[in-house]
Protein backbone atom coordinates (compact mmCIF):
# COMPACT_ATOMS: atom_id res chain seq x y z
CA UNK A 1 0.00 0.00 0.00
CA UNK A 2 2.59 2.51 0.81
CA UNK A 3 6.31 2.22 -0.39
CA UNK A 4 9.34 4.39 0.74
CA UNK A 5 12.15 4.42 -0.98
CA UNK A 6 15.82 6.28 -0.47
CA UNK A 7 14.17 9.24 1.02
CA UNK A 8 16.13 11.76 2.60
CA UNK A 9 14.43 14.83 3.72
CA UNK A 10 16.40 18.50 4.64
CA UNK A 11 15.13 20.95 6.92
CA UNK A 12 17.81 24.23 5.12
CA UNK A 13 20.73 22.82 5.23
CA UNK A 14 20.27 20.11 8.03
CA UNK A 15 19.49 16.61 6.94
CA UNK A 16 16.98 15.03 9.42
CA UNK A 17 15.72 11.36 7.72
CA UNK A 18 18.88 9.75 5.60
CA UNK A 19 18.13 6.84 2.96
CA UNK A 20 15.19 5.55 4.72
CA UNK A 21 13.66 2.46 2.59
CA UNK A 22 9.91 0.88 4.29
CA UNK A 23 6.43 -0.28 3.38
CA UNK A 24 2.87 -0.77 4.79
CA UNK A 25 1.07 -3.74 3.43
CA UNK A 26 -2.66 -3.60 3.63
CA UNK A 27 -4.53 -4.34 6.75
CA UNK A 28 -0.80 -4.20 8.88
CA UNK A 29 0.00 -1.96 11.92
CA UNK A 30 3.66 -0.62 11.35
CA UNK A 31 5.25 1.11 14.02
CA UNK A 32 7.96 3.45 13.55
CA UNK A 33 10.51 3.51 16.80
CA UNK A 34 13.11 5.98 18.09
CA UNK A 35 13.76 8.51 20.60
CA UNK A 36 12.69 11.84 19.77
CA UNK A 37 13.80 13.54 17.08
CA UNK A 38 15.39 10.56 15.64
CA UNK A 39 13.51 11.11 12.26
CA UNK A 40 9.97 9.41 12.64
CA UNK A 41 7.70 12.83 12.38
CA UNK A 42 10.08 13.49 9.20
CA UNK A 43 9.16 10.34 7.43
CA UNK A 44 5.73 11.37 8.18
CA UNK A 45 5.95 14.94 7.22
CA UNK A 46 7.27 13.83 3.95
CA UNK A 47 4.53 11.16 3.05
CA UNK A 48 2.34 14.34 3.75
CA UNK A 49 4.47 16.77 1.03
CA UNK A 50 5.22 19.35 3.76
CA UNK A 51 9.02 19.39 4.19
CA UNK A 52 10.40 21.83 1.07
CA UNK A 53 13.11 19.15 0.30
CA UNK A 54 12.40 15.35 -0.20
CA UNK A 55 14.23 13.28 -1.75
CA UNK A 56 13.39 9.66 -2.87
CA UNK A 57 10.11 8.24 -3.62
CA UNK A 58 6.83 7.77 -1.92
CA UNK A 59 3.98 5.82 -3.30
CA UNK A 60 1.01 5.11 -2.05
CA UNK A 61 -1.33 2.46 -4.22
CA UNK A 62 0.84 2.79 -7.04
CA UNK A 63 1.08 6.58 -7.42
CA UNK A 64 3.84 8.40 -6.45
CA UNK A 65 3.39 11.66 -3.89
CA UNK A 66 6.48 13.27 -3.88
CA UNK A 67 5.78 16.72 -5.09
CA UNK A 68 1.50 16.04 -4.53
CA UNK A 69 0.01 19.12 -2.75
CA UNK A 70 -1.29 17.82 0.98
CA UNK A 71 -4.78 18.29 0.16
CA UNK A 72 -4.71 15.89 -2.59
CA UNK A 73 -2.35 13.60 -0.50
CA UNK A 74 -5.44 13.02 2.04
CA UNK A 75 -7.84 12.87 -0.33
CA UNK A 76 -6.21 9.98 -1.82
CA UNK A 77 -6.89 8.00 1.37
CA UNK A 78 -4.14 8.78 3.66
CA UNK A 79 -5.28 11.06 7.80
CA UNK A 80 -2.70 11.85 9.43
CA UNK A 81 -3.30 12.40 12.99
CA UNK A 82 -0.38 14.74 14.02
CA UNK A 83 1.77 15.10 17.40
CA UNK A 84 0.15 17.36 20.11
CA UNK A 85 -3.47 15.88 19.36
CA UNK A 86 -4.53 18.61 16.67
CA UNK A 87 -7.69 19.38 17.41
CA UNK A 88 -8.96 22.18 16.75
CA UNK A 89 -9.63 23.19 20.16
CA UNK A 90 -11.99 26.55 20.11
CA UNK A 91 -14.42 24.00 17.75
CA UNK A 92 -16.70 22.04 18.94
CA UNK A 93 -16.50 17.95 18.93
CA UNK A 94 -18.87 18.11 16.24
CA UNK A 95 -17.15 20.67 14.26
CA UNK A 96 -14.03 18.80 14.59
CA UNK A 97 -15.09 16.03 12.81
CA UNK A 98 -16.82 17.33 10.12
CA UNK A 99 -13.81 18.68 9.54
CA UNK A 100 -12.41 15.04 8.94
CA UNK A 101 -15.17 14.80 6.26
CA UNK A 102 -14.03 17.77 4.69
CA UNK A 103 -13.34 15.61 1.27
CA UNK A 104 -15.94 13.43 1.42
CA UNK A 105 -18.55 14.54 -1.59
CA UNK A 106 -21.57 12.91 0.24
CA UNK A 107 -22.10 10.52 3.78
CA UNK A 108 -19.98 13.12 6.31
CA UNK A 109 -22.92 12.59 8.19
CA UNK A 110 -23.96 9.28 8.30
CA UNK A 111 -19.49 8.71 8.64
CA UNK A 112 -19.42 10.56 11.66
CA UNK A 113 -22.60 8.78 12.96
CA UNK A 114 -21.03 5.35 12.62
CA UNK A 115 -17.50 7.06 14.39
CA UNK A 116 -19.39 8.25 17.33
CA UNK A 117 -20.32 4.34 17.57
CA UNK A 118 -16.78 3.15 17.88
CA UNK A 119 -16.47 6.38 20.17
CA UNK A 120 -19.29 6.73 22.29
CA UNK A 121 -17.80 9.10 24.76
CA UNK A 122 -17.40 11.12 21.53
CA UNK A 123 -20.79 10.82 20.68
CA UNK A 124 -22.09 12.11 23.94
CA UNK A 125 -19.86 15.34 23.99
CA UNK A 126 -21.02 16.57 19.91
CA UNK A 127 -21.45 20.41 20.63
CA UNK A 128 -19.16 20.37 23.84
CA UNK A 129 -15.56 22.62 22.77
CA UNK A 130 -12.86 20.18 22.21
CA UNK A 131 -10.61 22.31 24.10
CA UNK A 132 -12.56 21.57 27.14
CA UNK A 133 -11.92 17.79 27.01
CA UNK A 134 -8.92 15.68 28.28
CA UNK A 135 -5.99 14.61 26.77
CA UNK A 136 -6.76 11.36 26.04
CA UNK A 137 -10.29 12.21 24.64
CA UNK A 138 -9.11 14.90 22.63
CA UNK A 139 -6.59 12.35 21.45
CA UNK A 140 -9.38 9.77 20.29
CA UNK A 141 -11.10 12.88 18.60
CA UNK A 142 -8.24 13.49 16.47
CA UNK A 143 -7.94 9.51 15.57
CA UNK A 144 -11.92 10.23 14.91
CA UNK A 145 -11.55 12.95 13.04
CA UNK A 146 -8.96 11.13 10.95
CA UNK A 147 -11.02 8.37 9.99
CA UNK A 148 -14.08 10.23 9.20
CA UNK A 149 -12.53 10.82 5.56
CA UNK A 150 -12.90 6.70 5.39
CA UNK A 151 -8.40 6.96 4.90
CA UNK A 152 -7.54 3.56 3.71
CA UNK A 153 -4.10 4.51 5.44
CA UNK A 154 -4.39 6.09 9.40
CA UNK A 155 -0.86 7.53 10.44
CA UNK A 156 -0.81 8.35 14.11
CA UNK A 157 2.38 10.24 15.19
CA UNK A 158 3.21 9.91 18.70
CA UNK A 159 -0.39 9.67 20.48
CA UNK A 160 0.78 9.03 23.53
CA UNK A 161 2.38 11.43 24.27
CA UNK A 162 1.62 13.81 27.20
CA UNK A 163 -1.13 11.21 28.29
CA UNK A 164 -1.46 9.24 31.71
CA UNK A 165 -1.16 5.39 31.51
CA UNK A 166 -4.61 4.76 32.02
CA UNK A 167 -5.67 7.25 29.00
CA UNK A 168 -2.30 4.67 27.02
CA UNK A 169 -3.96 1.95 27.67
CA UNK A 170 -7.76 2.62 26.39
CA UNK A 171 -5.76 4.32 23.34
CA UNK A 172 -3.91 1.55 22.72
CA UNK A 173 -6.84 -0.65 22.89
CA UNK A 174 -8.77 1.85 20.39
CA UNK A 175 -5.71 1.40 18.08
CA UNK A 176 -5.83 -2.32 18.37
CA UNK A 177 -9.90 -2.35 17.90
CA UNK A 178 -9.23 -0.09 14.94
CA UNK A 179 -5.89 -2.75 13.83
CA UNK A 180 -8.17 -5.87 14.36
CA UNK A 181 -11.52 -4.37 12.35
CA UNK A 182 -8.56 -4.27 9.33
CA UNK A 183 -7.31 -0.39 8.90
CA UNK A 184 -4.30 -0.17 7.82
CA UNK A 185 -2.34 1.99 10.38
CA UNK A 186 1.87 3.75 10.74
CA UNK A 187 1.88 4.56 14.17
CA UNK A 188 5.45 6.44 15.18
CA UNK A 189 5.91 6.12 19.04
CA UNK A 190 8.59 6.32 21.16
CA UNK A 191 6.58 3.99 23.92
CA UNK A 192 8.18 1.12 22.11
CA UNK A 193 6.93 -1.65 24.51
CA UNK A 194 2.95 -0.69 24.01
CA UNK A 195 3.75 -0.06 20.36
CA UNK A 196 5.17 -3.78 19.68
CA UNK A 197 2.83 -5.36 21.66
CA UNK A 198 0.07 -3.83 19.20
CA UNK A 199 2.33 -3.83 15.63
CA UNK A 200 2.84 -6.46 13.05
CA UNK A 201 6.41 -5.12 11.89
CA UNK A 202 8.27 -1.94 13.52
CA UNK A 203 11.37 -0.06 11.98
CA UNK A 204 13.38 1.52 14.53
CA UNK A 205 15.34 4.92 13.86
CA UNK A 206 18.80 6.38 14.76
CA UNK A 207 19.03 9.94 14.19
CA UNK A 208 17.40 9.62 10.57
CA UNK A 209 17.83 6.45 9.86
CA UNK A 210 16.73 3.73 9.99
CA UNK A 211 18.96 1.36 12.06
CA UNK A 212 16.55 -2.20 12.60
CA UNK A 213 13.64 -3.51 11.44
CA UNK A 214 11.42 -6.63 11.56
CA UNK A 215 8.31 -8.33 12.78
CA UNK A 216 7.64 -6.94 16.35
CA UNK A 217 8.16 -10.37 18.05
CA UNK A 218 11.12 -10.58 16.67
CA UNK A 219 12.61 -7.15 17.74
CA UNK A 220 10.99 -7.87 21.29
CA UNK A 221 13.74 -10.63 21.26
CA UNK A 222 16.26 -7.96 20.10
CA UNK A 223 18.72 -7.41 22.94
CA UNK A 224 19.47 -4.23 21.29
CA UNK A 225 15.95 -3.11 21.64
CA UNK A 226 15.82 -4.70 25.03
CA UNK A 227 18.71 -2.57 26.14
CA UNK A 228 17.62 0.96 24.53
CA UNK A 229 13.75 0.95 25.27
CA UNK A 230 12.49 -1.93 26.76
CA UNK A 231 14.46 -1.90 29.77
CA UNK A 232 12.36 -0.34 32.34
CA UNK A 233 9.52 -2.67 31.55
CA UNK A 234 11.57 -5.92 31.41
CA UNK A 235 12.90 -4.64 35.17
CA UNK A 236 9.16 -4.12 35.83
CA UNK A 237 8.43 -7.98 35.52
CA UNK A 238 6.64 -6.47 31.68
CA UNK A 239 6.88 -9.45 28.46
CA UNK B 1 -35.26 64.18 20.19
CA UNK B 2 -35.31 65.04 16.70
CA UNK B 3 -32.00 65.89 15.49
CA UNK B 4 -30.76 63.02 18.21
CA UNK B 5 -32.36 60.15 16.11
CA UNK B 6 -31.48 61.67 13.20
CA UNK B 7 -27.76 61.62 14.01
CA UNK B 8 -28.28 58.13 15.24
CA UNK B 9 -29.90 56.86 12.24
CA UNK B 10 -26.82 58.59 10.15
CA UNK B 11 -24.49 56.94 12.42
CA UNK B 12 -25.70 53.99 12.26
CA UNK B 13 -25.96 54.01 8.50
CA UNK B 14 -22.08 55.15 8.49
CA UNK B 15 -21.51 52.46 10.93
CA UNK B 16 -23.26 50.16 8.85
CA UNK B 17 -20.77 51.19 6.07
CA UNK B 18 -17.43 50.70 8.97
CA UNK B 19 -18.79 47.76 9.86
CA UNK B 20 -18.79 45.98 6.24
CA UNK B 21 -14.78 47.20 6.05
CA UNK B 22 -13.82 46.27 9.33
CA UNK B 23 -16.06 42.47 8.48
CA UNK B 24 -13.65 42.14 4.87
CA UNK B 25 -10.65 43.05 7.13
CA UNK B 26 -11.06 40.87 10.03
CA UNK B 27 -12.18 37.63 7.49
CA UNK B 28 -8.93 38.16 5.93
CA UNK B 29 -7.05 38.64 9.54
CA UNK B 30 -8.51 35.57 9.95
CA UNK B 31 -7.88 32.89 7.63
CA UNK B 32 -4.94 34.58 5.99
CA UNK B 33 -3.06 36.40 9.34
CA UNK B 34 -2.90 39.57 7.04
CA UNK B 35 -4.34 42.90 7.74
CA UNK B 36 -5.09 44.41 4.23
CA UNK B 37 -5.18 47.75 5.00
CA UNK B 38 -5.77 48.40 1.18
CA UNK B 39 -9.20 47.03 1.40
CA UNK B 40 -10.90 50.11 2.62
CA UNK B 41 -9.37 51.79 -0.87
CA UNK B 42 -10.42 49.02 -2.96
CA UNK B 43 -14.00 50.19 -1.77
CA UNK B 44 -13.32 53.61 -2.92
CA UNK B 45 -11.70 52.76 -5.62
CA UNK B 46 -14.75 50.79 -6.66
CA UNK B 47 -17.04 53.80 -6.20
CA UNK B 48 -15.20 55.88 -8.84
CA UNK B 49 -15.64 52.78 -11.39
CA UNK B 50 -19.06 52.98 -11.00
CA UNK B 51 -19.33 56.57 -11.22
CA UNK B 52 -17.17 56.16 -14.50
CA UNK B 53 -20.02 53.65 -15.63
CA UNK B 54 -22.73 55.80 -14.68
CA UNK B 55 -21.21 59.32 -16.17
CA UNK B 56 -20.70 57.14 -19.52
CA UNK B 57 -24.36 55.81 -19.62
CA UNK B 58 -26.76 59.04 -18.09
CA UNK B 59 -26.65 57.98 -14.77
CA UNK B 60 -27.81 54.68 -15.84
CA UNK B 61 -27.38 52.90 -11.43
CA UNK B 62 -27.99 49.20 -12.54
CA UNK B 63 -25.08 49.56 -14.22
CA UNK B 64 -23.26 51.56 -11.37
CA UNK B 65 -24.16 48.80 -9.17
CA UNK B 66 -23.27 46.53 -11.28
CA UNK B 67 -19.19 47.80 -12.22
CA UNK B 68 -18.91 48.92 -8.41
CA UNK B 69 -19.52 45.33 -7.46
CA UNK B 70 -17.53 43.69 -9.90
CA UNK B 71 -14.50 46.37 -9.79
CA UNK B 72 -14.45 45.46 -6.18
CA UNK B 73 -14.42 41.75 -6.47
CA UNK B 74 -11.94 42.10 -9.61
CA UNK B 75 -9.87 44.84 -7.22
CA UNK B 76 -9.80 42.26 -4.17
CA UNK B 77 -9.06 39.07 -6.11
CA UNK B 78 -6.19 40.36 -8.11
CA UNK B 79 -4.07 41.28 -5.12
CA UNK B 80 -4.54 37.78 -3.51
CA UNK B 81 -1.23 36.67 -4.95
CA UNK B 82 0.92 39.55 -3.47
CA UNK B 83 -0.96 39.11 0.03
CA UNK B 84 -0.26 35.17 -0.39
CA UNK B 85 3.63 35.56 -0.55
CA UNK B 86 2.92 37.66 2.72
CA UNK B 87 1.18 35.15 3.90
CA UNK B 88 3.25 32.13 3.20
CA UNK B 89 5.88 33.93 4.96
CA UNK B 90 4.81 34.14 8.15
CA UNK B 91 4.90 38.77 7.58
CA UNK B 92 2.08 40.34 8.49
CA UNK B 93 3.67 43.29 9.47
CA UNK B 94 4.92 43.17 5.86
CA UNK B 95 1.71 42.47 4.63
CA UNK B 96 0.90 45.93 6.33
CA UNK B 97 3.31 47.87 3.99
CA UNK B 98 2.32 45.96 1.01
CA UNK B 99 -1.26 47.33 1.73
CA UNK B 100 -0.61 50.84 2.83
CA UNK B 101 1.49 50.77 -0.64
CA UNK B 102 -1.93 49.71 -2.97
CA UNK B 103 -3.63 51.98 -1.15
CA UNK B 104 -1.28 55.17 -1.97
CA UNK B 105 -1.53 53.62 -5.55
CA UNK B 106 -4.95 53.68 -5.77
CA UNK B 107 -5.16 57.30 -4.03
CA UNK B 108 -3.01 58.70 -6.57
CA UNK B 109 -5.15 56.93 -9.47
CA UNK B 110 -8.22 58.64 -7.51
CA UNK B 111 -6.62 61.82 -7.22
CA UNK B 112 -4.68 62.46 -10.51
CA UNK B 113 -7.03 60.38 -13.21
CA UNK B 114 -10.51 60.48 -12.44
CA UNK B 115 -12.48 63.68 -12.42
CA UNK B 116 -9.46 65.88 -12.09
CA UNK B 117 -8.87 64.71 -8.22
CA UNK B 118 -12.41 66.62 -7.35
CA UNK B 119 -14.87 64.66 -5.16
CA UNK B 120 -17.83 62.02 -6.49
CA UNK B 121 -20.96 63.32 -6.42
CA UNK B 122 -23.41 60.06 -7.29
CA UNK B 123 -26.55 60.52 -9.45
CA UNK B 124 -29.78 61.11 -7.47
CA UNK B 125 -30.95 57.67 -8.80
CA UNK B 126 -28.78 55.88 -6.83
CA UNK B 127 -29.21 58.40 -3.48
CA UNK B 128 -32.38 59.26 -3.38
CA UNK B 129 -34.49 56.66 -4.08
CA UNK B 130 -36.78 55.07 -2.22
CA UNK B 131 -39.29 56.49 0.61
CA UNK B 132 -37.92 58.97 2.84
CA UNK B 133 -39.03 59.60 6.19
CA UNK B 134 -38.90 63.36 8.01
CA UNK B 135 -40.71 64.36 10.99
CA UNK B 136 -39.59 67.57 11.67
CA UNK B 137 -36.05 68.03 12.13
CA UNK B 138 -35.87 64.13 12.22
CA UNK B 139 -35.16 63.15 8.35
CA UNK B 140 -33.96 59.89 7.24
CA UNK B 141 -33.28 58.49 3.41
CA UNK B 142 -34.10 55.38 2.50
CA UNK B 143 -30.66 54.46 1.35
CA UNK B 144 -29.37 55.45 5.04
CA UNK B 145 -31.66 52.79 6.30
CA UNK B 146 -30.53 50.09 3.69
CA UNK B 147 -27.22 50.61 4.65
CA UNK B 148 -28.18 49.73 8.24
CA UNK B 149 -30.34 46.55 6.98
CA UNK B 150 -27.37 45.47 4.64
CA UNK B 151 -24.54 45.71 7.06
CA UNK B 152 -26.32 44.16 9.52
CA UNK B 153 -27.25 41.14 7.36
CA UNK B 154 -23.99 40.88 5.35
CA UNK B 155 -22.27 40.19 9.29
CA UNK B 156 -24.74 37.72 10.03
CA UNK B 157 -24.79 36.24 6.50
CA UNK B 158 -21.00 35.96 7.19
CA UNK B 159 -21.60 34.77 10.88
CA UNK B 160 -23.82 32.07 9.46
CA UNK B 161 -21.33 30.79 6.48
CA UNK B 162 -18.13 30.69 9.08
CA UNK B 163 -20.27 28.77 11.57
CA UNK B 164 -22.73 26.49 9.32
CA UNK B 165 -20.74 25.57 5.47
CA UNK B 166 -18.14 23.44 5.35
CA UNK B 167 -16.27 26.30 3.66
CA UNK B 168 -16.50 27.83 6.84
CA UNK B 169 -15.28 25.37 9.50
CA UNK B 170 -12.41 25.04 7.00
CA UNK B 171 -11.73 29.11 7.35
CA UNK B 172 -12.10 28.59 10.97
CA UNK B 173 -9.78 25.83 11.30
CA UNK B 174 -7.29 27.94 9.76
CA UNK B 175 -7.70 30.47 11.89
CA UNK B 176 -6.71 28.36 14.66
CA UNK B 177 -4.10 26.01 13.65
CA UNK B 178 -3.08 26.67 10.12
CA UNK B 179 -0.26 23.85 10.21
CA UNK B 180 -3.02 21.40 11.37
CA UNK B 181 -5.80 22.49 9.05
CA UNK B 182 -3.02 21.58 5.92
CA UNK B 183 -2.45 17.87 7.47
CA UNK B 184 -6.23 17.76 7.76
CA UNK B 185 -6.43 17.98 4.17
CA UNK B 186 -7.68 21.46 3.79
CA UNK B 187 -6.31 22.76 0.31
CA UNK B 188 -4.96 26.49 2.18
CA UNK B 189 -4.09 28.28 -1.45
CA UNK B 190 -7.28 27.22 -2.74
CA UNK B 191 -9.08 28.38 0.67
CA UNK B 192 -7.44 31.81 0.55
CA UNK B 193 -8.71 32.38 -2.51
CA UNK B 194 -11.87 31.85 -1.79
CA UNK B 195 -10.91 34.31 1.14
CA UNK B 196 -10.37 37.04 -0.95
CA UNK B 197 -13.49 36.29 -3.28
CA UNK B 198 -16.00 36.45 -0.11
CA UNK B 199 -13.94 40.03 1.28
CA UNK B 200 -14.21 41.28 -2.26
CA UNK B 201 -18.31 40.27 -2.22
CA UNK B 202 -18.17 42.78 0.84
CA UNK B 203 -16.27 45.26 -0.55
CA UNK B 204 -18.41 45.61 -3.37
CA UNK B 205 -21.59 45.42 -1.43
CA UNK B 206 -19.30 48.25 0.79
CA UNK B 207 -19.01 50.17 -2.27
CA UNK B 208 -22.71 50.52 -3.64
CA UNK B 209 -23.75 51.72 0.07
CA UNK B 210 -21.19 54.59 0.49
CA UNK B 211 -21.88 55.84 -2.71
CA UNK B 212 -25.68 55.42 -2.11
CA UNK B 213 -25.95 56.52 1.51
CA UNK B 214 -23.01 59.19 1.94
CA UNK B 215 -24.07 60.52 -1.88
CA UNK B 216 -19.79 61.16 -2.42
CA UNK B 217 -16.64 59.46 -2.75
CA UNK B 218 -13.23 60.65 -2.62
CA UNK B 219 -9.57 59.93 -2.44
CA UNK B 220 -9.35 61.62 1.06
CA UNK B 221 -12.63 59.76 2.76
CA UNK B 222 -10.79 56.87 1.09
CA UNK B 223 -7.83 57.75 3.86
CA UNK B 224 -10.72 58.17 6.65
CA UNK B 225 -12.25 54.55 5.80
CA UNK B 226 -9.07 52.67 5.96
CA UNK B 227 -8.06 54.06 9.43
CA UNK B 228 -11.48 54.00 11.27
CA UNK B 229 -11.87 50.40 9.70
CA UNK B 230 -8.19 49.69 11.23
CA UNK B 231 -8.44 51.00 14.74
CA UNK B 232 -12.12 49.17 14.98
CA UNK B 233 -10.29 45.76 14.02
CA UNK B 234 -7.56 46.29 16.24
CA UNK B 235 -9.74 47.74 19.14
CA UNK B 236 -12.62 45.04 18.90
CA UNK B 237 -10.18 42.50 19.18
CA UNK B 238 -8.06 41.14 15.56
CA UNK B 239 -10.61 38.44 14.01
CA UNK B 240 -13.32 39.13 16.10
CA UNK B 241 -16.38 39.89 13.81
CA UNK B 242 -18.68 40.45 16.40
CA UNK B 243 -16.92 42.49 18.26
CA UNK B 244 -15.75 44.26 15.15
CA UNK B 245 -18.75 44.83 14.40
CA UNK B 246 -20.53 46.04 17.17
CA UNK B 247 -17.51 48.36 17.78
CA UNK B 248 -17.92 49.84 14.03
CA UNK B 249 -21.75 50.55 14.69
CA UNK B 250 -20.83 51.85 17.94
CA UNK B 251 -18.03 54.41 16.09
CA UNK B 252 -20.59 55.74 14.01
CA UNK B 253 -22.91 56.35 16.31
CA UNK B 254 -20.67 57.83 18.31
CA UNK B 255 -19.21 60.02 15.42
CA UNK B 256 -22.58 61.36 14.22
CA UNK B 257 -23.66 62.09 17.78
CA UNK B 258 -20.47 64.16 18.36
CA UNK B 259 -20.94 66.31 15.07
CA UNK B 260 -24.05 67.07 16.05
CA UNK B 261 -23.10 68.21 19.53
CA UNK B 262 -19.40 69.11 19.57
CA UNK B 263 -17.74 72.07 17.38
CA UNK B 264 -15.77 71.18 14.46
CA UNK B 265 -13.66 68.13 13.67
CA UNK B 266 -13.38 67.42 17.35
CA UNK B 267 -15.75 64.57 16.75
CA UNK B 268 -13.15 62.40 15.48
CA UNK B 269 -10.51 63.03 17.72
CA UNK B 270 -13.07 62.68 20.69
CA UNK B 271 -13.86 59.09 18.84
CA UNK B 272 -10.48 58.14 18.43
CA UNK B 273 -9.27 59.20 21.97
CA UNK B 274 -11.86 56.72 23.18
CA UNK B 275 -10.92 54.37 20.94
CA UNK B 276 -6.97 54.78 21.93
CA UNK B 277 -8.17 54.62 25.94
CA UNK B 278 -10.32 51.35 25.06
CA UNK B 279 -7.03 48.99 23.43
CA UNK B 280 -4.75 50.74 26.34
CA UNK B 281 -6.84 49.28 29.11
CA UNK B 282 -7.83 46.41 26.69
CA UNK B 283 -4.66 44.96 24.71
CA UNK B 284 -5.91 42.08 23.47
CA UNK B 285 -9.27 43.76 21.88
CA UNK B 286 -11.80 45.46 23.89
CA UNK B 287 -14.30 41.98 22.58
CA UNK B 288 -11.00 39.97 22.66
CA UNK B 289 -9.13 38.30 19.57
CA UNK B 290 -10.10 35.99 16.95
CA UNK B 291 -13.48 34.72 18.78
Amino acid sequence: MLEVAGLSVYYGAVRAVEDVDLYVAESELVALLGANGAGKSSVIAAILGIPTVIRGSVRFEGIELIGMATDRIVARGIAVVPEGRGVMARMTVLENLQLGAYHLKRGGAARIAEVCERFPILGQRLRQQAGTLSGGERQLLAIARGLVGRPRLLILDEPTLGLSPIAIRDLFEAICDLHRGGQTILLAEQNAYQALQAADRAYVFDVGRVTLQGSARELMQDERIQHAYLGEYLAEGGE
Amino acid sequence: MEVFLAQLVAGLSIGGIYALVAAGMNLLLLVRNIMNYSFAYVVLMATYFGWMAMEATDGDPALGVITMFASALLLTVVTEPLFRVMASRNAPLEAVVVGVGMGMVLTEVMSQFIHQGRPLVFPSALTSWGPGMSHGLFVVSFPQVVAIVVGVLTVVGLLTFLYRSKQGRAFRAMAQDLGTARIIGIPLTRAGVYSFILAGLMAGIAAILVSSALSTSSAPLADLLALKATVVVLVAGGGNLVGGFLLALAVGVAESLTQAYMPGRWSVALVFGILMVAIIARPNGVFGSRS
